[in-house]
């Protein structure tokens, strides 16, 4: 059953690392960063289900985390700095 | 006097629900997963816009919750059956991690489906119509 669930699990970071590179020309590298992560997550819950030792569980926790911050990082939108005093536009 | 349901069997009874419960856990996700990547294909190669990919993931995002309430039903049915203060620390940390992430993915899909939402044109008829 282990042996399925990690041919499973590689096979879904497969998937999420070709379809995000398929979305990252069209929807940019946001997009394409949130794909991976997404089907990350996905694979990230089936290996949690294997989950037998403290480590283990700690990190799946850990990965769910930073993964988490990642997105949100991803999201906070980009503040532009305002053009320095007396700079010429052309 | 025999017992009327001894231990062990409950214990092997509950254990095979578990298993089969987090089965379906494991291949609605391994479902959703394999039908988003082909849609995140289908979307790149025809309609190549942002929104599209978008809808995909709210697709694939409802997969998740779903496989996510699936296992936190295996955890549930488990701790039935859990004896030792050890095993009921990990099921617990478990359970945790699951819920936490199933608040955050819905919270996620909200957000999402609102971005969706907005970015989809009003129908012919709603221009003129009562607001709700």
């Amino acid at each position: 059953m282990g042996e399925i669930v990690q041919a499973v699990v590689n096979l879904i970071v497969a998937a999420g690392v070709v379809a995000a590179l398929a979305a990252l020309p069209t929807a940019g590298p946001r997009t394409a960063v949130a794909v991976l992560l997404d089907f990350l997550l996905a694979a990230g819950l089936l290996r949690l289900s294997q989950a037998q030792t403290w480590a283990a569980i700690a990190t799946a926790a850990l990965t769910a985390v930073i993964r988490k911050i990642a997105v949100a990082g991803f999201s906070v939108p980009v503040r532009r700095s305002p053009p320095a005093a007396g700079a010429r536009r052309d | 006097m025999p017992e009327l349901l001894p231990e062990e069997t409950l214990r092997e009874v509950v254990s095979l629900f578990v298993r089969l419960v987090e089965a379906a856990g494991a291949l609605v996700i391994f479902a959703g997963a394999a039908v988003a990547f082909v849609r995140f294909l289908l979307v790149a190669v025809r309609r190549r816009e942002e929104q599209g990919f978008v809808g995909v993931r709210l697709f694939l995002g409802r997969f998740l919750v779903l496989g996510l309430e699936f296992q936190l039903a295996g955890d549930v049915l488990r701790t039935a059956v859990a004896p030792s203060f050890g095993q009921i620390g990990q099921l617990a940390a478990i359970a945790a991690i699951r819920t936490a992430l199933n608040f955050f993915l819905g919270k996620e899909i909200e957000r999402e489906g609102r971005v969706v939402d907005a970015a989809r044109p009003p129908a012919p008829g709603a221009a003129g119509g009562p607001g709700r």
